[in-house]
């Protein structure tokens, strides 16, 4: 079997990571300096979450059908609901959802296989590049790359332009610390990923790998 | 000498943190919060830098950031405002625009020549003859004009934000802090902005007469400890918009602020006196001065004279003489009253000369200073009467207080109407727009008490207009008391240079010359004299121009206007307004092997493509060669994930394909694919693609390359327009797409997939869902390259996988991946044309060849009404194919190369390569129908005017038959 590779594979190889195996997924462990990135996570972080499994969905009396499944539909245009352990559900418009798995990437294979044989459900494969800005200062990188007024989040899916790309923003806390999660389509992922982790490294961040992000990070003493 | 003041109450240094840096050559110390111009003060140092044109020496002047001839560059950096930039260590600096040095510019020798250089001349002088303008005009742009750029400096990323609040309040001196503090006890979000480097405005400078010190120290105590406010000092409001947007500029970047509701409390500007050499190192304004005093501890000067029209004059010179300073006299317009202010000079024992003017400065040596003036007596309005003489008095600077203006640049620019009140000397703002207030002593206001409730006042109105807290109560105050500018405070007698633009060296002559050429109103006076359009932008000028202008007309300053106020209020660099750049790129999933494998990559859009892979030792044009010559002869795999996919469902899907595309797809049988052709509605092709039937309601589309965005948004309208159900997705981006082509293609492939490619079972132009090495693909049997070939969709995951395993798999078959040229060549044997290169924004498809993809009979399809009256038309070009006479033409026609006859365009080539596969150039041009039959010919004008002569062929060029693309196998013909 073909292993499945995050968008910016190429971009973070180039960086001499660790990698390490997630599932049938490879991902990067991290970058050579687990515990300045540990540290980072609570200060100015940014992770690639691209490998994840995700499912899109469009078609007709979605959230019945999805319902019927025994999942959390969400109700309201870009409301987000979670999906297994650390996945989430987010629906894009009034007959698309997106799905993502957290662990249970079982899950989101099942129910795949159970809506293919929906008449109504159109199935479509999503292979956004996804980040996750992690941080106090996370502020410090939107402010120099996005337009969008965080101060006035009403929650959920965010459709902005992140440094010129057309995104997807979601705050999504780690830990319970802040942390948004940004994506695009895959084709732009190795800039939007560049772009972003220049301005981090500029702001005093860090990329930083898997690990980092599994631990919980005591509170800053700042 | 040193100028340094022992420590003063609230000064800005830092004592304990000295600087050095070199000015001119020469090394310099000042203090961490020194500007450079106050470091250069305190040393001693008088001529800080050389005029624009005249190139006299010039100082300190109003130190208030806009000191235009207080200019300094680094190696890297150009145009620093010495008022406004600290110093830091190393600095080494050196003044702008001197030939030879501040000192010994060898270009002082201008100043003679000003008789001969009026406004204006260089029209008049240099307009004849025509073609030594450009010359005449570099020498001037050389001898005047500011800094030069370095343009070999290290590229350095500015960052540009975005920030946002609900009440933006612009200056923080007493009216601009009582805003903030009002604002955000009403519950607004304020982001308080100042250019200063510290909070306070005339506060900071202000303390050595009443409570200002007290009140400030209170202000910003309650400022800091505030939750809801924010402060950024430093930072300069340079264009404000009537939506609420601003830009604000700090020493690093630009920030793009969204307020939703804007106090301005800007302010004033000192405004000049005007006499002969009110130009040189000495003449200062009065603010200049204390701040000089009081933020830096550097004495102005040692023996001043003071010039006012009010009273702040005399709290300069009370002031300078606490500083140490002798003042020679306080010489005030006014006559003689008794004022507190007076009788607290005349305590001082200040000489005060009253009712009189600077009728001129008598220069020091080499115009490096002041070394007296002449006075003379004013009239009733205290206009001078230089034919009145009166005392001489020895000195070594002119302090001015003769009025100010309000600093309204924002207000004007975001729509305020200002009117010019007669009984004030000055604008006031009559009408602001919606959001924007206005506090302090922009709106005419001078004492403090005055200036804190006016900004109470706006700042509860700002933020209950936001929904915040209770509107104001009360009225606002209003101006009050005698006006305390002067009117015309200029002293022209014939000789000596009277300046009123120092930015731009303009005297009342040049006004009044351009008054007398007919350059009568403001914005002809404006465009005519250049006056306001120096790096000041007029702060101290476009007011005595307007009064010039009033007084040499005869008419009065009321309802006249300054001219019209645009961003930037301020100088920028454009390093901040570049900013960082963002130029977004895409790149597909195989990206990495490309650039491995050596690929030279071109832009397509947005997108990264392989134009061909580079071999060492062989040329450009060698490589595409041999790659096209690879997939005739083997096999050859091109990354094709930048098309354009689109998935479509849902009950109306085919309905909508039908109205889509000009072809027939309702007989699309499931598993088998058609070439489509979308027109817009007036019948121009606008892109072309392969439509595959995956299920009873379910498609999968191919675009172009570069349509794919716009092409989903169209059919998102059109879908929403007709109200038809169908389900639409751009897929472009998740899935990767790649084209395996050439005889081997099938050896290559079938290993790898769990179904059979046999012709019978895969037939040209089918396609299948199967299973690649376990990964779940679309596969479609196209021929764009004219051989067999599979065109392999995966989820963009697994691409760069399903690449490398296809390049492993096809290593016996000898695979080897082509890039983008060779595929336009191999198409172009074909003769396929390609959408927006073979087409253009007024081609139709009768016109490019493509009559049989238009189903006319249909009922409907976008484009059907245009392309019916087009048929019945004479078509005026048609797309043919040529070749050239010469197999390789000495000079290579290109794309877009005219074809003539006699002197007549007839047409244009519109792809042109040489064929290695047919050993000869051809190519795809549009001619005259009267022109298509096969040998007809013609000539292309190529590069240098060469004609190079072609004749018309048959297309496709390449296996006519099509055999190549359909291709069995042995067994398969046998059966």
């Amino acid at each position: 079997m073909i292993a499945r590779t995050t968008p910016i594979a190429h971009m973070l190889a180039a960086r001499n990571p660790n990698w390490t195996a997630d599932g049938e997924r490879t991902v990067v462990r991290d970058f050579g300096d687990p515990g300045r990135e540990r540290a980072a996570v609570a200060d100015l972080a940014l992770a690639d979450l691209s490998t994840r499994p995700r499912l899109g969905l469009k078609g007709i009396n979605l959230a019945a059908l999805l319902a019927r499944q025994g999942l959390a539909v969400p109700g309201k245009l870009f409301a987000v609901e979670p999906f297994g352990q650390g996945g989430l559900i987010a629906r894009l418009g009034k007959e698309e959802f997106l799905l993502e798995a957290g662990s249970a990437e079982s899950l989101l294979a099942s129910l795949r296989e159970a809506l293919a044989r929906e008449a109504d459900a159109f199935l479509i494969e999503r292979e956004d590049a996804c980040f996750l800005l992690a941080g106090e200062r996370r502020g410090a990188v939107f402010a120099q790359t996005c337009g969008y007024n965080f101060a006035e989040y009403p929650g959920g899916v965010v459709f902005t332009r992140v440094a010129g790309v057309s995104c997807m923003l979601l705050e999504w806390p780690l830990n319970g610390r802040p942390a948004w999660r940004i994506g695009c389509a895959p084709s732009y992922g190795p800039y939007l990923w560049e772009a972003l982790r220049e301005i981090t490294v500029d702001c005093g961040g860090m990329a930083v790998g898997q690990d980092a992000l599994a631990l919980n990070v005591p509170p800053s003493s700042s | 000498m040193s100028r340094r003041l022992a420590p003063q109450p609230g000064e800005w240094i830092d004592r304990n943190r000295p600087v050095t840096f070199r000015f001119e050559g020469r090394p310099y110390s000042g203090f961490a919060g020194d500007t450079i111009t106050s470091a250069l003060w305190a040393a001693g140092v008088r001529v800080l830098g050389r005029s624009f044109k005249y190139h006299r020496p010039r100082g300190l002047y109003g130190l208030d950031g806009s000191d235009s001839n207080a200019m300094f560059e680094t190696r890297d950096v150009v145009n620093i405002r010495g008022d406004r930039a600290p110093i830091e260590e190393g600095m080494d600096l050196r003044a702008v625009n001197t030939f030879g040095g501040v000192e010994r510019d060898r270009l002082r020798i201008m100043n003679r020549f000003g008789r001969f250089t009026p406004v204006g001349f260089y029209y008049k002088a240099f307009h004849r003859p025509r073609s030594l303008f450009p010359f005449f005009e570099n020498q001037i742009r050389r001898v005047a004009g500011l800094g030069t750029v370095n343009s070999g400096k290290a590229l350095r990323h500015t960052p540009k934000d975005y920030a946002f609040c609900d009440v933006l309040v612009i200056g923080a001196g007493p009216a601009g802090l009582a805003a903030a503090l009002a604002a955000a006890d009403a519950g607004a979000r304020v982001l308080l902005v100042d250019e200063s480097p510290r909070l306070g405005g005339s506060l900071t400078w202000h303390g050595n007469l009443d409570d200002s010190r007290d009140r400030l120290a209170d202000a910003l105590r309650r400022v800091e400890a505030h939750q809801r406010i924010q402060t950024r000092t430093a930072t300069c409001v340079a264009g404000l918009y009537a939506d609420g947007w601003a830009a604000l500029i700090d020493r690093l970047r630009l920030t793009k602020l969204r307020a939703r509701a804007v106090i301005v409390a800007t302010g004033v500007f000192e405004q000049p006196a005007v006499f002969p050499h009110n130009d040189l190192p000495g003449v200062m304004f009065a603010g200049a001065a204390q701040r000089l005093i009081h933020h830096y501890a550097v004495l102005p000067a040692e023996r001043p004279v003071i010039l006012t029209a009010n009273d702040e004059g005399y709290r300069a010179a009370l002031a300078l003489r606490k500083a140490g300073a002798e003042v020679v006299a306080v010489v005030d317009t006014r006559p003689e009253g008794d004022s507190p202010a007076a009788a607290l000079l005349k305590r001082e024992g200040i000489n005060l000369l009253a009712g009189r003017f600077i009728a001129r400065a008598r220069p020091a040596g080499g115009l490096a200073g002041i070394r007296g003036v002449e006075l003379c007596r004013v009239d009733e309005r205290g206009l001078p009467r230089i034919e009145q003489r009166a005392e001489q008095l020895a000195c070594d600077a002119v302090v001015m207080s003769v009025g100010w203006t309000p600093n309204d640049t924002l207000l004007r620019m975001v729509g305020t109407r200002m009117e010019y009140s007669a009984e004030r000397e000055q604008f006031l703002p009559v009408e602001l727009p919606g959001g924007v207030f206005a506090a302090g002593k922009v709106n005419g206001l001078v004492g403090l008490e005055d200036r804190w409730a006016d900004g109470l006042h706006a700042g509860q109105a700002a933020a209950s207009a936001l929904g915040f807290g209770a509107a104001p109560g009360g009225s606002r105050p209003a101006p009050a008391g005698p006006a305390i500018n002067h009117p015309y405070p200029v002293s022209d007698p014939d000789e000596g240079k009277n300046f009123v633009d120092l930015d731009e060296d303009l005297q009342v002559k040049d006004f009044r010359n351009a008054i007398q050429e007919g350059f009568n109103s403001p914005e002809l006076l404006k465009r005519y004299s250049t006056v306001g359009m120096g790096p000041s932008q007029g702060k101290h000028a476009n007011l005595m121009a307007l009064r010039v202008l009033a007084k040499e007309r005869g008419e009065p300053l009321a309802g006249k206007q300054i001219t019209t106020a645009r961003p930037f209020s301020t100088p920028v660099a454009l390093g901040h307004l570049a900013g960082r750049i963002f130029t977004p790129y895409r790149h597909t999933p195989a990206h990495a092997f490309h650039t491995e494998r050596g690929a030279r990559m071109m832009f397509a859009g947005t997108w990264l493509r392989p134009e061909y892979y580079e071999v060492v030792g062989k040329t450009r044009e060698a490589c595409i060669q041999e790659e096209a010559l690879h997939v005739r002869g083997s096999v050859g795999l091109i990354d094709v994930g930048t098309l354009g996919k689109m998935e479509l469902g849902g009950p109306d899907a085919v309905r909508f394909l039908e109205r889509i595309y000009t072809g027939r797809f309702d007989n699309l049988k499931v598993g088998a694919s058609r070439y489509g052709v979308a027109c817009d509605e007036s019948g121009v092709v606008i892109d072309d693609g392969v439509v595959a039937r995956l299920g009873p309601n379910r498609f999968y589309v191919s675009t172009t390359t570069s349509g794919a965005d716009a092409i989903y948004r169209e059919w998102q309208r059109w879908a929403l327009c007709w109200g038809l159900k169908v389900i639409l997705n751009n897929a472009t981006a998740h899935w990767g797409a790649m084209n395996l082509a050439g005889p081997r293609a099938r050896q290559v492939l079938q290993p790898l997939v769990d179904i059979s490619l046999a012709a019978a079972d895969f037939p040209y132009m089918g396609v299948r869902e199967c299973r690649l090495d376990g990964v779940p693909a679309r596969v479609l049997r196209v021929g764009f390259v004219g051989e067999l070939g599979y065109e392999i969709h995966v989820p963009a995951g697994h691409a760069l996988g399903v690449w490398n395993r296809l390049m492993e798999a096809g290593r016996a078959a000898d695979v080897r991946p082509f890039g983008v040229e060779a595929q336009r060549l191999l198409r172009l044997e074909k003769g396929h044309i390609i959408v927006s290169q073979d087409t253009d924004g007024l081609t139709q498809p009768f016109e490019a060849g493509l009559g049989w993809a238009v189903k006319m009979d249909k009922p409907f399809f976008i484009g059907q009404r245009s392309l019916k009256i087009h048929q019945r038309r004479p078509l005026k070009r048609t797309l043919v194919g040529f070749q050239t006479d010469e197999a390789r033409p000495r000079t290579m026609p290109r794309e877009n190369h005219l074809i003539i006859e006699g002197k007549e365009m007839i047409g244009r080539v519109t792809s042109i390569a040489y064929s290695p596969t047919l050993k000869r150039t051809i190519g795809l041009a549009y001619l005259p129908p009267s022109m298509t039959a096969p040998d007809t010919r013609f000539t292309i004008r190529a590069d240098g005017g060469e004609l190079v002569p072609a004749r018309i062929c048959r297309i496709p060029f390449y296996d006519p038959a099509g055999e190549r693309q359909r291709m069995t196998t042995p067994e398969e013909d046998a059966r």
